[in-house]
């Protein structure tokens, strides 16, 4: 059982950006008053900065408390229901444990780096006048949702701010609203997030039900996990064409956790809406997709690693989608032509990762690797919006090239985000992440149907790395392909923009202090103690159910970074010595490149397998047939049709106007009802 | 010696009389008359009841509510009359005719 230890200055680590994120919406919508751009930059940033130092200053509490303490700032009862003993309350309540304390310092601390990152981006690139302190509220906003997720005390209040996470993350999709792309993409990502939504409510109310059936109705995270046992033995039975099986709560539960991450994190089934996202500014990808968004999945997830230990299904099938998801999207990142595709592509990538991470039955590694994946991830997308703004807005691989000469800083940035990114051994914060997860994945090896895990996921390792060098490549390196004219007018970001992407970028480098593990620690010539800190943080809140860790880590060490490696080098090569080659392996594997290029036609599957049906559904059956046809013409337009005749063929009758039958009546009336009083007052 | 039965019968006769005058006298006028009448009925046994309970109460505290009533009762009617003959004046207007048979307005 955790200990809780009160503190009251928790609610205000999400309190701040939302009061600020209010208050430009507030300005820019009801008082059409726009504050200038300096002030939006100051209130705003001030606002992360106050959430990062009392995340700070949480951790420090936490630290010095025992382990599996957590800090519980309860601000008021939200919703409560029933009548002693079996009352339910919901709390607006705010829970800083080791989970919580690694996303909120990660989700402030990037946040507010990704911040003053737009502070100069949204400045030049402003296409309507409430353009900047627009982006500044949706994002500050977005940014308070997210602490929301991470720092809720009860599932209740997470759903809240998970809502609130896909709402602001529609709105920066389609940020520049005007344009069609960009509207089309933020509807796409809104739909598929309320099925993330509605399959979380599912859930939620499942560990509900099965909680109150014994007993103990709460949603309060802690006391989910100590109430677990009554999980045990509760099933529902499948119908019997479908063999009449039971199937244990705790699976069905976690289905539907894991259909809501899954949508969170662009994973497989939900996969398509991650490559029209790339239409918002790219802070906000840096901000959404680079630290925030699938990370929120991730944490979901890990929170309940304890529900996925007794539901071994849905574990299964995480590291299944995880890995198909991965594999899948670094394939399409290999021929994506769209510098931030590739990008969102590479996130969808890690986010499988992290999946397979958890689904193998370690959360930490997945955890870590959300960290370093928030090291990165946001750097690779401001550099990249720092490309496309120099070119005039140009996402098109194939028409960059050799622009890294004139923007040198913002390059070595991007190599170390890079390097990081595709796992380079030595120093790289992403590296010790993945390994870990692989290694989870290959203890894995010994259950059966999880075999080919292991091998898939190295195939994506490689695959992966490809597409992130040749993103390098095609962009910065080789011919210059763009009008000449626009070459002269790239120059380095602006001070405020680059200070960002360094900070962020020496994160990953340093990043790896967390989370070295003790066989690497050991090659060091000083001695290294107790390395791998993140994990013995977190022991006491994620629950790791993989199998017990192999020995040696180095046989799946050597294979990651042999895949790695075979990855890189020709993605090197290509692009960087034979640059006519990768066009006549185009045409050469035609089939493959268009099966890949067409994104394994999963669009057309689901344009015809889902949305065709859905539409033609919706219009012939549901439209024209029972909304036209029986709710109008039969419900509507039938009483109102019966009741005419009826009027015209038997009630008018009975007024034919004659005022004396109307008094006889009168008469008759008021003489039935004397007689009626006084034989029911005689009877009495 | 009028007894109180005396009184509910005239009241009765008075009102039967009224019904059957307002059902089968075609001239509105008449008919306007005996709703009057069947009025008068009720009016009556109003006063009758009054005195019933009058004759019962003690001495010092006689209720008056009961002849009050049927004063202001009276004067309602006069009112409610004043407006039926304005309405009939202005269906003798537009159609020439006394007739409750051509009084068919309120006809589908």
């Amino acid at each position: 059982m955790l200990s809780e230890v009160t503190s009251s200055f928790l609610r205000f680590i999400p309190a701040l950006p939302l009061l600020t994120g209010v208050l430009h919406l507030v300005s820019i919508g009801l008082l059409r008053r726009r504050l200038s751009a300096r002030a939006v930059t100051t209130i705003s940033s001030a606002a992360h900065t106050g959430a990062l130092l009392l995340s700070i200053l949480a951790f420090w509490e936490l630290i010095a408390l025992d382990d599996n303490a957590a800090l519980v700032d309860r601000v008021g009862t939200w919703i409560g229901v029933g009548v002693a003993p079996s009352v339910f309350t919901a709390d607006l309540a705010f829970r800083f444990d080791a989970l919580s304390a690694i996303f909120c310092l990660v989700v402030a601390g990037v946040g507010l780096l990704v911040q003053v990152f737009a502070a100069g981006y949204m400045e030049a690139d402003q296409r309507d006048d409430r353009g900047f302190q627009r982006y500044f509220g949706y994002s500050d906003l977005f940014l308070a949702s997210m602490l929301i997720v991470v720092l809720a005390d009860n599932l209740v209040l997470l759903f809240l701010g998970w809502v609130g996470v896909g709402i602001f993350s529609y709105l920066l999709i389609g940020f520049w609203y005007a344009e069609q792309v960009s509207a089309r993409a933020a509807t796409s990502a809104f739909v598929v997030g309320r099925v993330g939504d509605l399959a979380l409510v599912i859930g939620i109310v499942l560990v509900f039900w099965t909680l109150a059936a014994a007993g103990s109705a709460t949603l309060r995270l802690g006391e989910i996990e100590a109430a677990l046992q009554a999980f045990d033995g509760v099933s529902f039975a499948l119908p019997v064409w479908l063999g009449g099986h039971p199937i244990a709560v705790a699976v069905i539960a976690g289905f539907c956790f894991l259909i809501a991450a899954c949508a969170q994190a662009a994973q497989l089934p939900f996969l398509l809406w991650l490559p029209g996202s790339t239409a918002a500014p790219s802070p906000a990808s840096a901000l959404v997709h680079g630290a925030c968004m699938g990370a929120a999945g991730v944490y979901l997830l890990a929170r309940l690693s304890f529900l996925f230990a007794i539901a071994p299904e849905a574990a299964a099938l995480m590291a299944w989608i995880g890995v198909v998801t991965a594999l899948l999207s670094a394939g399409l990142a290999c021929v994506e032509t769209d510098i931030k595709r590739v990008l969102a592509y590479s996130t969808a990538t890690h986010q499988g990762f992290m999946f397979l991470g958890v689904g193998a039955g370690d959360p930490t590694a997945a955890v870590h690797h959300a960290v370093s994946h928030a090291f990165f991830q946001p750097v690779l997308f401001m550099g990249a919006g720092v490309v496309i703004a120099s070119l005039r807005q140009e996402h098109n691989l194939l028409r960059m090239g050799n622009v890294g000469s004139r923007i040198h800083l913002t390059r070595i940035c991007m190599w170390i985000a890079l390097l990081s990114s595709i796992g380079v051994p030595p120093f790289w914060s992403g590296y010790f992440s993945r390994e870990q997860i692989l290694v989870a994945a290959h203890d894995a090896l010994l259950i059966p149907l999880h075999a080919p895990l292991y091998v898939l996921a190295l195939v994506a390792v490689g695959l992966l790395a490809f597409s992130v060098v040749r993103l390098m490549y095609l962009a910065l390196y080789g011919e210059t392909r763009f009008p000449g004219e626009i070459r002269m007018r790239i120059e380095e970001p602006e001070p405020i923009m680059l200070r960002p992407m360094a900070i962020l970028a020496t994160l990953c480098v340093l990043g790896c202090t967390i989370g070295l593990p003790q066989a690497w620690a050991d090659l060091f010539p000083f001695s290294v103690k107790d390395s791998d800190s993140i994990r013995r943080f977190l022991a006491g809140v994620l629950t790791t159910s993989a199998v017990e860790q192999s020995p040696s880590s180095w046989s799946v060490s050597g294979q990651v970074v042999g895949m790695t490696v075979l990855g890189a080098l020709p993605a090197a090569l290509l692009y960087v010595f034979r640059p006519e080659l990768p066009q006549k392996l185009e045409t050469r594997f035609a089939w493959l490149h268009g099966l890949v290029a067409n994104r394994f036609y999963l669009d057309v599957l689901f344009e015809r397998g889902i949305v065709q049906p859905m539409l033609t559904l919706s219009d012939r059956v549901l439209g024209r047939w029972l909304d036209q046809r029986l709710i109008d013409g039969v419900v509507v337009d039938g009483t109102a049709r019966l009741l005419q005749r009826l009027s015209d063929r038997v009630l008018k009758h009975t007024e034919p106007g004659t005022i004396q039958l109307y008094l006889a009546l009168m008469l008759v009336g008021g003489l039935a009802m004397v007689i009626w009083l006084l034989r029911a007052g005689g009877a009495a | 010696m009028i007894t109180h039965d005396h009184v509910l019968a005239l009241s009765a006769l008075l009102f039967c009389a009224g019904a059957v005058g307002a059902l089968l006298r075609r001239n509105l006028i008449v008919v306007l008359m005996c709703i009057e009448l069947m009025f008068a009925a009720v009016v009556v046994a109003l006063v009758g009841f009054d005195r019933m309970w009058a004759a019962r109460a003690v001495a010092d505290s006689v209720p008056m509510e009961g002849r009050v009533f049927a004063m202001i009762g009276i004067a309602v009617v006069a009112a409610q009359l004043a407006v039926g003959l304005a309405i009939l004046v202005s269906l003798v207007r537009n159609r020439d005719s006394m007739d409750i048979e051509d009084a068919r307005l309120l006809r589908w």
